[in-house]
């Protein structure tokens, strides 16, 4: 029940995402297949053209920022800064404390902050009209404080600055270019409008505008509703924050369901149990003149009363678990969401169904106990006597199995993730942002200079992306011989770029800074672009006309493919080039040390060379392991819904071995003055339970293989669906039920026949 | 075939000693057919069940075909209870999950008789019973009497030496106790040695020899003067 409550709680946030907005319905995000990002111009076109957009608003989003105020210095972590035109708070509804939403990001260098930020910066002073400086360069004065975005917007930013003037900021050439997507698109569109047909239209005024080559294939843009952006945008890449699924909502609804069920079967089972204690009580009350509809209502309401009291237990407990629940999941649900009258009405409903379904059977059927039959001893008849309930036992543990089931596929994959070669050297690699001039190599080489020295650095290069990153920088390459440039990520690197990472060149060889040439003329193309480049013969020295930058270079080597990205994504053929403006995140690899110490000592050197920046050095191991961040929660979490579920069904188990052991007593009885041994009947009950469970096995199998099939796709490489799970899971599922029943079955065996036979 | 000497029982609960049986020196011979008569609480049952190998007695001997049993554990009694004796109780004990077959079966099964004989076997006794038309009912759809042919039958399926019966009758109208006695007398006759536990002077008249217990001890034997005519 609690169980169930944190689940609903969970799910009604997820559920919940961004429909604080008043226009949630009408907000729609742009997107094109891969990524959600789109050119400057694009929105104002759109909107120009299509009278169905009624407003838009574009937020240009930024990594890590620092934020200057006075001679304080302060870095924003990624996705607390973004760029935005005035209008976003006219379509999404954040509220604001201090200035007017409509008009605070009109002007151009102005910026709104978050109470969170204000009071960071600003403690009790007042933070309107202050100046702040921003990654530096920009001076920003403030016009606003919102209030924090609400747990439940799929972007939370502290920090939005105007887009009004952005020309002069990023240079009217730049916002013109069709190339630079980074900008989310934001339409309020009217009320009625044909989805197909707007997206269409838009797909097509994109395609005139962009004076793109006519070989270029159209992109087909599509439209998401606010709503639906933080559960079905798994298909995109890049996203601002960490979107969920659906597919992790539906499975844990799905867990919150098989638990309440199988509590249901609990109950019913122990209800029926007794049947045979009550159904005297029954047969009494019938022929004092009940209806069955007076019975049945009778346990229906007793049912309620039950459940009431889970409930009241329940919230306690949930009370209780919440933080713990909160820091698994990374969530922050509260209670009080659960004091607000919708919540309170779901639980209700749940409480209602769960009531009638949990009272329900056994209130027919004991009610429909013929009182003649009853009195008489022993009412049923046959070999159906305990099916009903094996029937439910067999379900829990149909239930169970699964969960463990899918645990085990869980840990292999996660295990798998950790321990896959990558393909290159993860280990004792720092990782640090410089925000550096695009023009200070020099600066940039004498700090690789001093860093080196240093007997605990190894290597120190400098890369526009390091491993885990996204592949999301796209360039084309032309070979020469073919027409059609060819679009392909691009990292921009510098000199020990591989020889950091640990990486060997597979043929040629790497950059170097001995050969004056490498930087503007020199290629290394990893092993799948040269077979989506269709290089014939040996790649090395082939020509190609590269975008980024523009110029004729040459490939000099090629590299094994290598895991860049998460193991959700294949191996992209990639592209690397050095471009010392492109880069600024500085590698140093290091030799094992104390982690912290190296760190303070590396990061004073980078300070000496670039006093403005801020320098937070972090591991790049670790970084590859907040990958899977979120599978390992779904994973701890069903860790401990299966532990839970295991622990109801033993429940449930030990109960009906109970009350079988209790009815069969004269039957073990029997049996052993007939002459069977203790272990002839032990093995009878253990058939009889292994039979059930055997049944549980066949029946959960193939539900744990489509479901498990189905979130492996999620990842591009990932462990085969061996059977050894589903064995382990059928084999642990038995050992736990005959453990279960096997301390009630050996007392029965044990017990002395003729006490059995005695009372009769 | 059965011989005991001084056999004695106590039962030692929380804060009484019972003793159900005291002194008792009883012998059967093979082919013979004994009741055993007495007030409720006697110890009928409890000298039933020592005779049946289903419990041992707290002093005293008791040889039961040569064998020298009384310090018997329950592993070894129960090997020579499955082979040698057959019981019918007075509230017939059927297993009501099996049918009127399976239950029959039953202490073939774990006599590790063959699957094709067994079968045979059951039917054999079944015929004799007029069981055959019951063969796949369960219990609890049968008759007090017919539940007791059936329990009869089985006692009867191993073709043990001994037959035990605790008050078969006890639990059944006067037509029905009376077809179940013709059986035992019946067995008695193709040379099965019979215990009978019976409150019924009537069904006692079936017996050769009737010994009446009181408060644990044998007070009289009278030997039926029917046979002895
Ligand atoms: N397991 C036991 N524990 C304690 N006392 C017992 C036990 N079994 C029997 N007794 C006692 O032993 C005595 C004899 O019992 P027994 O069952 O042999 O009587 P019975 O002659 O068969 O009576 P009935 O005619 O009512 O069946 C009784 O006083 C009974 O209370
Ligand atoms: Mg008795």
């Amino acid at each position: 029940m609690a169980v169930c409550i944190l689940l609903l709680l969970y799910i009604k946030h997820e559920l919940s995402y961004d429909s604080f907005n008043k226009n949630a319905d009408h907000i729609y995000r742009l997107c094109q297949p891969q990524h959600p990002f789109q050119a400057p111009q694009t929105a104002k076109l759109l909107a120009d053209n299509i009278p169905e957009i009624k407003d838009y608003a574009r937020i240009l989003v930024r990594g890590k920022t620092i934020v200057q105020y006075k001679d304080k210095r302060y870095l924003e972590k990624e996705n607390a800064f973004a760029l935005a035109d005035a209008s976003l708070f006219r379509i999404f509804s954040f509220k604001f404390k201090q200035g007017d939403p409509e008009k605070a990001l009109q002007p151009p260098f102005t910026v709104v902050i978050s109470e969170n930020l204000a009071r960071k910066y600003f403690g009790n002073e007042n933070p309107i009209a202050q100046v702040i400086k921003l990654d530096n360069e920009l001076n920003v004065t403030i016009t606003g404080v919102m209030e924090d975005m609400p747990q439940n917007s799929h972007f939370r930013y502290e920090l939005i600055a105007s887009l009004s003037d952005a020309d002069k900021i990023f240079g009217s050439e730049s916002m013109n270019n069709w190339g630079w997507q980074n900008f989310l698109v934001y339409f309020l569109m009217q009320d009625r409008f044909s989805q197909p047909a707007f997206e269409k239209k838009c797909s097509e005024l994109i395609a005139k505008h962009k004076n793109s080559g006519p070989d270029s294939p159209a992109v087909k843009y599509s439209i998401q509703n606010l709503r639906d952006i933080h559960l079905y945008s798994s298909h995109l890449e890049g996203d601002i924050q960490p979107q969920n699924s659906i597919t992790y909502v539906l499975i844990f609804s799905a867990i919150g369901f098989l638990i309440l069920l199988i509590a249901c079967f609990n109950y019913v089972n122990l209800l029926t149990a007794n049947a045979t204690t009550r159904a005297k009580e029954i047969a009494i009350r019938k022929v004092a003149g009940a209806s069955r509809q007076d019975l049945a209502r009778q346990f229906i309401g007793e049912s309620f009363v039950v459940l009431f009291i889970a409930l009241i237990l329940a919230l306690v407990f949930v009370a209780i678990c919440l933080p713990v629940f909160n820091t698994l999941s990374g969530k922050i649900l509260s209670f009080k969401t659960l004091m607000q009258i919708g919540t309170i009405l779901e639980i209700l409903a749940m409480l209602i169904i769960t009531g009638f379904l949990a009272g329900s059977y056994p209130a027919f059927f004991l009610a429909k106990y013929q009182p003649a039959k009853t009195l008489k001893a022993g009412a049923t008849t046959g070999r159906s006597k305990y099916n009903f309930r094996k029937i439910l036992v067999g379900a829990q543990f149909t239930i169970v199995i699964v969960l463990i089931c899918s645990a085990l596929f869980m840990f292999n994959q996660i295990h798998f993730l950790q321990n896959k070669k990558l393909g290159f050297d993860r280990g004792y690699t720092l990782l640090a942002e410089v925000d550096h001039p695009a023009d200070d190599v020099e600066k940039y080489n004498a700090l690789k200079q001093a860093l080196l020295k240093e007997s605990v650095v190894k290597s120190v290069s400098m890369a526009s992306r390091v491993p885990s990153d996204s592949l999301n920088n796209l360039g084309t390459l032309l070979p020469a011989g073919q027409t059609k440039p060819i679009l392909l990520p691009f990292v921009h690197v510098h000199y020990d770029y591989f020889e950091t990472l640990g990486i060997t060149a597979a043929q040629g060889r790497l950059f170097s800074s001995k050969f004056k040439t490498d930087a503007d003329e020199a290629i290394i193309i990893n092993e799948a672009a040269v077979k989506k480049l269709e290089l014939k013969g040996n790649p090395i020295g082939q020509s190609v006309a590269c975008s980024w930058p523009k110029s004729n270079r040459k490939v000099i080597g090629v590299v094994d493919d290598f895991h860049f990205e998460s193991l959700y994504e294949k191996i992209q053929p990639t592209v690397f080039v050095i471009d010392y403006r492109q880069c600024y995140q500085l590698m140093i690899k290091v030799n094992p040390s104390n982690a912290q110490n190296t760190i303070n000592k590396l990061a004073a050197i980078c300070k000496n060379f670039y006093p403005d920046g801020v320098f937070e050095f972090h591991f790049l191991d670790t970084k590859l392991e907040s990958l899977y961040q979120k599978d390992k929660i779904t994973f701890q979490l069903m860790g401990y819904f299966t532990i839970l579920a295991i622990f109801i069904a033993c429940m449930g188990l030990f109960g009906l071995g109970l009350i079988m052991m209790k009815s069969r007593t004269k039957e073990i009885g029997v049996r052993k003055v007939l002459g069977a041994s203790i272990m002839q009947i032990l093995i009878l009950f253990a058939k009889d339970f292994t039979r059930w469970v055997l049944i549980a096995n066949i029946i959960a199998w193939p539900v744990a293989f489509y479901a498990m099939n189905k979130w492996l796709q999620n990842f591009a490489y990932r462990i085969d669906m061996t059977i050894w799970p589903f064995l382990l899971s059928g084999l642990s599922a038995l050992v736990i039920a005959l453990l279960t029943v096997g301390y009630q079955g050996v007392k029965a065996a044990l017990a002395n026949p003729i006490e059995s036979l005695r009372y009769e | 075939m059965i011989q005991t000497k001084n056999l004695k029982k106590i039962y030692t609960t929380e804060e009484v000693e019972t003793s159900a049986l005291n002194q008792i020196n009883l012998s059967v011979k093979e082919g013979e057919f004994v009741a055993v008569m007495g007030p409720s609480g006697c110890g009928k049952s409890t000298l039933l069940n020592i005779l049946g190998l289903l419990d041992n007695p707290s002093e005293g001997e008791y040889h039961f075909v040569g064998h020298e049993v009384s310090k018997y554990s329950e592993r070894q009694r129960a090997h020579l209870r499955k082979a040698n004796i057959g019981f019918v109780f007075q509230s017939f004990n059927l297993i009501d999950e099996l049918t009127v077959f399976e239950n029959i079966e039953l202490p073939l099964l774990y006599l590790k008789v063959g699957s094709g004989e067994r079968k045979k076997k059951v039917l054999e006794v079944m015929e004799r019973m007029q069981l055959i038309p019951r063969k796949n009912h369960f219990p609890q759809q049968l008759s007090g009497g017919q539940q007791q042919r059936v329990a009869v039958a089985r006692a009867l399926v191993a073709r043990p030496k001994l037959i035990l019966a605790d008050e078969p009758t006890g639990n059944l109208d006067s037509a029905n106790g009376d077809e179940v006695m013709n059986l035992l007398s019946q067995l008695h006759s193709e040379g099965t040695t019979i215990v009978m536990v019976t409150h019924s002077p009537a069904y006692s008249e079936f017996a050769q020899r009737v010994v009446h217990l009181f408060d644990g001890h044998i007070v009289t034997e009278n030997f039926n003067q029917k046979f002895h005519v």
